[in-house]
């Protein structure tokens, strides 16, 4: 019989081994590429550079979000990045234009996570960016 | 005995004009005004327009009472109102749809009727105005212990809750231009001159088939007519700011359930053979109607019955204590003694229950 | 591998973990407390910015309990937890509440002239008191609004110092790393920072060992005698299941709901490092109005629910400011642990009343906004209208629908709720978990419901109650 400490490490639970990160992570390209596109599609006018760090801010708070929602996210923006790049550059603008005006669950969800974190930085950042981003 | 001190009231006016003269809420207010025993008795002219002509003949007899026949709907009916009166005039709008035959009625008496009566009044450069509007622009309750403040967000209650709105909105617009007008807030009444619906009431009572939704805790505010005519005259005669707004009401709120139980002992008292209430309906029961009412509605019909079902699963409760502070408004009969004077009242008229 | 050994193992360093951790050093026990998070000072990071949001919540703030619909929270973490970030608003708990909760849940001994002693020296620790000096614009707007309408309304004090005349400005919070957390460790507890617990190791009804990786990814462990687990009312829970604990643990997650709406003034009103100390009590305990943080990045994410109609307000974002309606909820949510994940799975659900009790206090607030003179007011939902006089409030009401709303909650309770009933609690009547002997909950996660006010006194005066009779015990035992 195992002595009593090693014993209580293995009784319990499945022992302790950390989730590859890949399985329930957003993909970062899906979700940067979506980004970006929401972006331009609610600020026009904001200048690459911000647009760049606006985006760049999201996808970071997206790879850190707690894993059941990661898990979520991951499978939305999976579906969203597909369905985009299926139909070239027009279809991926339209299905963003899509998203961003219809309320749709869980893909609706997913635009108002992506819209949410990118409005706050560009206003916390620059806090005069007028409401189509452009500067001041 | 409690030492709060009440406003002092300005004088009765020269002149009283009254719009739904003929209604539930109109004969009280009429009966009170020419009761040569009370306090409330009036001297001058009671101008009081009713829709019809034998309605007109039905209240003519009263004491210094001249009935007008005209129509709230038709601006040039109401000229008659105020011709030839001198004087400080004020002005009690009651007139007013609650269970129409067709919904475009609710827009005609309740909205534009009221926009015509206060243009009349503001030409007549009447003293004050008091309007009685309703608890319906404000919807119901969220629960049956939350009640409404004197000041609410509106959130009205399907067409007729519109157009009580629409009324209000008028009152605001025509205080905003000068006129001394104010708001009195009624909810479900219930006393002497009900109207035949509150008979049918009194009938499913007695007959144990009175619907209870629910588990039947959900709150109504009632008001007994007399305590309304006292709110009324407070509100008419207290010189406060225009554009004021009150509930008035009876003391508290009754749950459906002591209300059934309430009139079923009136109606005992009275000697009547009381079914015990056995009829209960479930929550959702009172949503559905709610729902069917307001698709009947869209169309532009109406169905009494399926609008009060739709109700009775709410809570429609109101707090009077500002009506209390401002107006000195105490309620004087309650649920018990005013159920038992209604169905005396029915017994006089020779209303079968 | 580190292996640590102490007699009283502390997780987490919040309003519950500080306190468990300065009575029990004071006591003469030791102690040691583990936080995942890191330590920064007051001071160090603007209050409600981006960066403290980075450093000092959990998923840099962004966290969810799923359902429909979902309901935005955040979590502290860091030392000091919570009360780092919070708005450091100060409320006793009422008194029918600890009535209730006492004769609901068979609290044994739960004496409120005891918990309001103990709230006592909290205030004079932490030193509670109202703003000195004038108002703040952001907060006159509520206490102008209510008092027009004749709803009950208050100032409500916080824990924060102010240098003698100084101004409202200069407060510096007295948080658990200003307060609770020195005491400590002058008394001699250990705090490791960046170190998270994976699991509690049992045998039987007791657990030994406590299993931690740190933030670089070093595995270790520490060997406990007792273990008093204040990580939060997400946290805890998940850390108990983790540990094979189940028993109604994270079963009945309760939180304030609460919407918001944006407000524009004719003058300015936003005060970007602060929020308004009015609240609004007419309503209560049903509902409760106050003011949100509104930096600019706040007001903007207020108006995104509808940029495409509401986004032109923001350049006037310094005459703005965001105010919220809380309600209690009748709902109840749930935290469970899943295998091979890091996080927690959070959910919950509102019953119809709360839907509807949250568009009638979004709607009411609107009007104490329009009272105080608000020349446009944005609710935060799909679809809002802009509300500018009384006659939109209709629309409000009509159109609101909580599925289409931003619906958030900053406090969350009663995972681990306490009690003398088997039956309804899965700690009892002092915090130990329920098939455990040596297992404490000392956190929010006792409370029996979410109080309906600002839980922070509660979950201290508790907490302190807690320790205490875990200290007289030890010395007797």
């Amino acid at each position: 019989m195992p002595s009593g400490s090693e014993r209580d490490a293995t009784t319990l639970g499945e022992p302790m081994t950390t989730p590859s990160p890949s399985l329930v992570a957003p993909r970062p390209g899906a979700v940067t590429r979506f980004t970006e596109r929401m972006v331009a599609h609610d600020l026009p006018a904001l200048e690459p550079v911000r647009r760049s760090a606006a985006v760049a801010f999201a996808a970071e708070r997206i790879a850190d979000l707690p894993s059941p929602m990661a898990l979520g996210v991951r499978v939305v923006s999976d579906v969203v990045d597909v369905v985009s790049r299926a139909g070239g550059e027009r279809g991926a603008v339209a299905v963003v234009g899509f998203i961003a005006r219809r309320p749709l669950p869980l893909i609706g969800d997913y635009a108002r996570l992506v819209r949410s974190l990118t409005t706050a930085y560009v206003w916390e950042t620059w806090p005069d960016t007028g409401p189509d981003g452009a500067a001041p | 005995m409690d030492d709060r001190v009440d406003p002092t009231r300005i004088a009765e006016p020269d002149a009283t004009v009254v719009t739904g003269a003929a209604g539930w809420f109109g004969r009280a207010f009429l009966d009170r005004l020419t009761d040569p025993a009370g306090d409330d008795r009036r001297r001058g002219p009671l101008r009081a327009l009713v829709h019809r002509d034998d309605e007109a003949l039905a209240i003519d007899g009263l004491d210094g009472v001249e009935p007008v026949v005209g129509d709230v709907a038709r601006p040039r009916s109401l000229t008659p109102l105020f011709d030839g009166l001198g004087g400080a005039v004020d002005v009690i709008h009651a007139a007013g749809v609650i269970h129409p035959a067709r919904t475009d009625e609710f827009v005609e008496t309740n909205d534009r009727g009221t926009a015509n009566v206060l243009a009349a009044a503001r030409a007549a450069g009447v003293r004050r105005l008091v309007h009685v509007s309703s608890n319906s622009p404000f919807g119901t309750n969220t629960h049956p212990t939350d009640r409404f403040r004197n000041d609410e967000p509106y959130h009205p209650y399907l067409g007729y809750g519109r157009s009580k709105l629409r009324a209000e909105l008028h009152v605001a617009a025509a205080v905003d231009e000068g006129m001394n007008a104010v708001i009195v807030r009624p909810p479900w009444f219930y006393g002497p001159f009900q109207p035949a619906r509150q008979t049918t009431f009194f009938t499913m009572v007695r007959t144990g088939r009175f619907p209870i939704i629910g588990d039947g805790r959900q709150r109504r505010s009632m008001v007994y007519v007399d305590n309304l005519v006292d709110g009324v005259i407070a509100a008419e005669l207290t010189p406060t700011p225009p554009g004021r707004a009150w509930w008035i009401a009876d003391a508290r709120p009754y749950p459906i359930t002591e209300i059934v139980e309430t009139v079923g002992a009136a109606l005992a008292a009275e000697g009547f053979d009381v079914r015990p209430n056995r009829l209960r309906l479930p929550a959702v029961a009172g949503r559905l109607a709610e729902r069917v009412d307001a698709l009947v509605q869209r169309t532009g019909r109406y169905v009494a019955p399926l609008h009060v079902v739709g109700e009775l699963g709410s809570t429609i409760a109101c707090d009077i204590s500002v009506a209390t502070a401002e107006l000195g408004y105490r309620p004087r009969v309650e649920l018990a003694e005013g159920m038992g004077r209604s169905i005396r009242w029915c017994r006089e008229q020779g209303l079968e229950l | 591998m580190t292996r640590h050994r102490t007699d009283v193992l502390v997780v987490g360093s919040g309003a519950g973990g500080a306190t468990t951790a300065c009575v029990l050093a004071e006591a003469g026990l030791e102690v040691l407390v583990v936080e995942e998070g890191p330590y920064v000072a007051q001071g160090d990071v603007v209050p409600f910015s981006l960066e403290q949001m980075q450093r000092q919540y959990r998923s840099g703030g962004v966290t969810a309990a799923i359902g429909f619909p979902s309901i935005a929270y955040t979590e502290g973490r860091c030392a000091g937890g919570g009360t780092e970030v919070n708005s450091g608003l100060y409320r006793r708990p009422p008194e029918e509440t600890l009535d209730r909760w006492r004769r609901e849940h068979a609290i044994d001994d739960f004496d409120t002239g005891e918990l309001y002693d103990i709230c006592d020296e909290v205030e004079k620790e932490l030193s509670v008191q109202l703003v000195p000096g004038a108002a703040t614009p952001a907060s006159e707007v509520l206490r102008r609004g209510a008092a027009g309408l004749g709803w009950r309304h208050d100032e409500i004090p916080r824990w924060m110092e102010y240098p003698d005349g100084g101004a409202a400005e200069q407060g510096r919070r007295r948080s658990m790393t200003e307060t609770y957390l020195p005491r400590a460790a002058a008394a001699g507890a250990r705090l490791l920072t960046d170190t998270r617990v994976e699991r509690l190791a049992r045998g039987g009804r007791r657990a030994r060992r406590a299993e931690i990786t740190t933030a670089d990814g070093q595995r270790g462990s520490i060997d406990f005698d007792h273990v008093v687990v204040c990580a939060g009312a997400i946290q805890t829970p998940a850390l108990l299941q983790r540990s094979g604990l189940r028993g109604r643990i994270g079963t009945s997650l309760a939180v304030h709901p609460t919407v918001k709406l944006a407000a524009r003034f004719d003058q300015r009103v936003n005060i970007p490092d602060d929020v308004p100390v009015q609240q609004v009590k007419e309503f209560a305990p049903d509902l409760s109005f106050g003011g949100s943080a509104s930096r600019p990045g706040l007001v903007a994410l207020a108006l995104s629910d509808d940029w495409r109609r509401f986004g032109s307000a923001v350049t006037d974002w310094e005459q703005m400011a965001v105010y919220y309606a809380a309600i209690t909820s009748q709902g109840r949510g749930r935290v469970v642990a899943l295998p091979r994940l890091r996080d927690p799975l959070v959910t919950y659900r509102l019953t119809t009343r709360d839907r509807a009790l949250l568009g009638r206090g979004l709607a009411r607030l609107a009007l104490v906004m329009l009272e105080a003179g608000a020349t446009d007011v944005y609710p935060c939902y799909r679809g809002a209208p802009v509300v500018r006089q009384r006659a939109d409030l209709a629309t409000l009401q009509a159109t609101f629908a909580t599925s289409k709303a931003s619906v958030m909650t900053v406090h969350l309770c009663s995972t681990v709720p306490f009690g003398g009933r088997d039956s309804r609690s899965a700690a009892d009547s002092v915090g130990v978990v329920r098939g455990t002997d040596n297992v404490r909950v000392n956190d929010a996660s006792l409370l029996p419901d979410a109080p309906g006010v600002n839980p922070q006194a509660t979950v201290m005066a508790i907490a302190i109650r807690n320790a205490r009779r875990f200290a007289a015990e030890r010395r007797h035992g």
